[in-house]
């Protein structure tokens, strides 16, 4: 059980299910907000707009089901009870656990004064935080934001970028005091005024003024600020509010031991809410060591596993500066050794202070290229250079490759995320050897980006040169390092016939990779038409429940109706189940057919036994339809009998799965009323029984002419051909490849010697197994009345739901 | 509410069998753990008022579990942060171990958890 759903509590479980821990361990994890796990220290970004909230998300609320986690969002934990080892919630519920981790962080700090209870009176320390400060910054004009450490600089800077006229005040003498020195804090203060905002330090705020609502900040000499609205920025503390109600020990924060254990057995913590040695921590470096100390004892990997407390150095871009702090802002004793350079107007600062030889602090502001080497001979005490000065400057000593490579594996690189240097070299050698690449595997870099160019050049240094643009790009999916035509052949030499069974053997490792299940599903089931081990996390969601999901979580439905033709009974029938089950809308859809949306997905197995019709693939990476105009039958124009080809069409290929959608089109004329040239496939009659065939159309967010791939003399040769081509796209076209890029890809000409001279001797192949496909074809409505697993049809969030009592 | 406090308290007059040997605290009832529940202690205090050593025991179904010395005119306090339930239906009791023939009082408060 976990209390709080922040970066230090998800930081822990990640670290447990590294180690195995998932089957140790029944997850449950409670948190106040009602989200997933976000990354507190990017809030600023999404106040400045530089980042949307979604791009935040360490662990979205998917990640959670996909671990079997049990996520309590928006639930409050009252009161552990730690003899009974249940714990209570705000919502009444009790909940059981035998291993208890609080990682409650903690709470924004209110100063003394008046008005704090007025409206327009923020903090700064949450999403809902951010939003209500976005909010407010879009009416308003001026803002004060009260704090000059971080988070006011972040909020100060958020809101100027909105426009406003914000006034920031400080009572220290100078800016950030808790990381800077008096004379780098004077040079940060020259950068963010020159960002318009106006800097009040060495002054303490007597009190908020206004009625109702604030209007001012009243400063001690009288004068007012106005503002329209305030942002309290003053610090955090622990929150420990239910350790103490809990009857935990707690001094300034949740005492805890070495090994992360409370007072009481079996409760444990970590995270801002913690006093470790006397000591609690306000970064988040030290929460990557306790989460892997707490994991590695809870776990049994190391048991011996200690935590000893973390020097914490702080790098980060405070309102688009640099910053780089550790140890001492500056000299103590008379004899400590002190460099400082400053040059003010470029906004560039940086000091050293040298006791007895070794590095005990260090500043950089503006200029941060020698952070690796400073932070390493910081947290290892390294001898330092004769020259005081090459620790600032590049005089003579080694360049950036050469201390990249002297930097040791455990030194982090990102703070945000908790990377160090060995995570990157072994993110490079198991395969990433581009730079996103690198950042994908190991979020390195995908927080406050400080440490861009730091990764860049060790991931180049340890790539050794052989830095690539990003050769996953030629693998049919991400997570195994195989052109198609080469994975085909392994999985038929081996015989694989599930997913599992494919990253088992081929991954690097074996490591299965969640974004490559539904391509690799894709592509066995077209190798082995006859059937395959489904793994039902292997699909889209769309795929699991047929049906397509729609933006507000609800599924639309559309039966399935061959060249847009339907009857008086089926309509009936449509209209009856959309009344019945109160669908938000009915539409015919672009495809001729009709669309019944906004469909809850508990109810989609009734609304299919009601309907009685097939599906009509309007959601799978598959064969979708095939529109018609009417043909030769009614339309003065028709040459032939489009409508009756597009319905044999669908009946023969409906279902079929294809790397990427498929639509088709068949008009009886080239007057085109069924849009045929721009779709995947197109079927043109032109007359005394021709039929034009095209391929590689498209009319949606690409527009492309389809290229001809053949003329041809009956209506069963169009179905030859167009079987032979959906064939030959499914073995050769990429994973979530459109015909449209596929046929540019090999050329039309190419197309047309393999489909239609066979010049390849590939043609009977292919016909048989696309045979092989329509033979086996079974419609998955059927799975409606008999879900296949538990859950297919329940909805998935666990926003919204009743909590469960115990 | 599922841990429910109990207490074994109050002041109670003993005479010494020697310190080897328990006897019960003259009007102190032991603690029953009733059907459907387990106990834990969770602390103990005890005040000894006479002029000599004396040992209060913790017993469990006749069987001492824990010994507590208080000096003499002195006080104890005992936080059992290691504890193990106590399962239904046994029964805990304190007992003074004094020397022999020593007549006084001891001052007990022993915490219990009931869940």
């Amino acid at each position: 059980m976990v209390v709080g759903n922040g970066m230090a509590g998800i930081r822990a479980v990640e670290e447990l299910l590294d180690r195995g821990g998932a089957e140790q361990f029944d997850i449950t994890v409670f948190g106040d907000e009602p989200y997933g796990n976000y990354n507190r220290i990017m809030l600023s970004h999404v106040l400045s707009g530089e980042e949307t909230e979604e791009a935040i998300f360490l662990n979205a609320l998917p990640w959670y089901a996909q671990n079997s986690i049990d996520l309590r969002a928006g639930v409050r934990v009252d009161r552990i009870d730690r003899f009974a080892k249940v714990v209570h919630d705000a919502d009444g519920g009790r909940t059981p656990y035998d291993t208890l981790l609080l990682a409650t962080g903690s709470t924004p700090f209110f100063p003394t004064m008046e008005g704090l209870d007025l409206d327009g009176v923020f903090t700064f320390r949450t999403l809902d935080d951010a939003r209500s400060l976005l909010t407010s910054a879009k009416t308003h004009r001026r803002a004060v934001v009260i704090g000059g450490g971080l988070l006011g600089l972040e909020a100060a800077h958020g809101l100027a970028t909105h426009g406003l006229q914000v006034d920031l005040v400080h009572s220290p003498a100078h800016l950030m005091n808790q990381q800077l020195g008096p004379e780098a804090g004077r040079v940060l203060r020259r950068k963010i005024e020159e960002l318009g905002i106006r800097v009040h330090t060495g002054v303490r705020t007597r009190g908020l003024r206004g009625t109702g609502r604030v209007e001012g900040v009243e400063l001690p000499d009288g004068t007012v600020l106005e503002a329209d609205f305030v942002v309290i920025a003053a610090g955090i503390r622990p929150n420990v509010d239910v350790a103490v109600r809990s009857g935990l020990e707690v001094e300034r924060g949740v005492v805890v031991d070495d090994r992360m254990r409370t007072s009481h057995p079996d409760v444990y913590a970590v995270g801002e809410c913690v006093q470790h040695r006397g000591q609690t921590y306000g970064l988040v470096a030290p929460l990557w060591d306790q989460a892997g100390v707490l994991a590695d004892h809870l776990t049994g990997a190391r048991p011996d596993a200690e935590y000893h407390g973390t020097r914490t150095s702080t790098k980060l871009k405070v309102a688009g500066v640099d910053v780089v702090a550790m140890g001492l802002p500056g000299p103590e004793r008379d004899d400590d050794e002190f460099v400082v350079f400053s040059e003010p107007h470029r906004g560039v600062y940086l000091n050293v202070v040298v006791r007895e030889g070794r590095l005990v602090g260090a500043t950089l502001l503006g200029d941060v290229r020698k952070t690796a080497f400073l932070t390493q001979a910081f947290d290892q005490g390294l001898p330092l250079p004769e020259e005081r000065t090459s620790l600032l400057f590049d005089l003579g000593s080694p360049d950036e490759a050469t201390s990249v490579a002297e930097l040791s594996d455990d030194v982090q690189v990102c703070n945000c995320n908790g990377v160090t240097k060995g995570r990157i070299v072994d993110a490079v050698a198991g395969g990433c050897t581009s730079i996103t690449a690198v950042m994908g595997k190991t979020k390195a870099g995908k927080g406050c980006g400080s440490c861009k160019p730091l990764v860049e050049q060790i991931t180049e240094w340890a790539a050794g040169g052989d830095l690539t643009v990003d050769e996953s790009v030629g693998w049919y999916v991400p997570g195994v390092p195989l052109a198609k035509p080469e994975l085909m052949a392994a999985i038929r030499e081996r015989g694989l016939k599930s997913v599992s069974a494919v990253f088992r053997e081929l991954a690097p490792g074996g490591v299965e990779d969640a974004k490559s299940k539904m391509g690799l599903t894709s592509l066995l089931r077209m190798m082995w038409p006859e059937g395959i081990e489904e793994e039902r996390d292997g699909r889209y969601i769309n795929d699991r429940v047929h049906a397509n999901i729609q933006r507000d979580g609800t599924f639309s439905v559309v039966p399935q109706m061959k060249g847009g033709v339907t009857t008086p009974e089926q309509l009936r029938k449509i209209a009856d189940v959309a009344d019945k089950y109160d669908v938000g809308m009915v539409k015919v859809t672009g495809g001729q057919r009709i669309d019944l949306l906004g469909v809850a997905k508990e109810d989609l197995p009734k609304v299919w036994a009601d309907l009685g019709m097939p599906s009509g693939y309007a959601y799978g990476k598959s064969f979708r339809t095939v529109k018609t105009c009417v043909g030769s039958e009614f339309c003065r124009f028709g040459l032939d009998d489009s409508t009756q080809l597009g319905i044999d069409l669908e009946t023969r290929y409906q279902g079929i799965e294809t790397p990427a959608k498929l639509k088709l089109g068949v008009v009886g004329c080239p007057r085109n009323c069924a849009e045929a040239y721009v779709k995947d496939i197109g079927v043109v009659a032109v007359g005394a029984g021709k039929w034009e065939v095209y391929v590689g159309g498209a009319a949606g967010a690409t527009v492309r002419k389809g290229d001809l791939l053949a003329t041809v003399g009956s209506a069963q040769e169009v179905l030859t051909l167009t079987g032979r081509f959906i064939q030959f796209y499914r073995e050769w076209g990429n994973w979530l490849e459109r015909t449209y890029e596929f046929v540019p890809r090999l050329g039309i000409e190419r197309v047309r010697k393999v489909l239609v001279d066979d010049s390849d001797g590939l043609a009977a192949g292919l016909d048989e197994r696309v045979q092989a496909a329509v033979d086996n074809y079974r419609d998955p409505w059927q799975e409606g009345t008999a879900p296949v697993t538990t859950g297919q049809f329940r909805p998935a969030l666990p926003l919204g739901m009743p909590a469960v009592r115990s | 509410m599922s841990s429910t406090p109990r207490f074994l308290q109050g002041t109670y007059p003993f005479t010494g069998a020697g310190l080897e040997k328990g006897v019960p605290l003259e009007g102190l009832t032991g603690f029953r753990v009733p059907d459907g529940y387990r106990a834990q202690p969770v602390y103990f205090r005890g005040g000894n008022p006479t002029g000599e050593l004396v040992v209060v025991a913790l017993l469990r179904d006749g069987v001492a579990v824990r010994l507590f010395p208080i000096g003499a005119r002195d006080a104890v306090h005992v936080p059992l942060s290691i504890v193990e339930d106590v399962e239904a239906p046994s029964t805990l009791e304190l007992q003074v171990m004094a020397p022999e023939g020593l007549t006084g009082c001891v001052v007990v408060d022993l915490g219990l958890v009931e869940v």
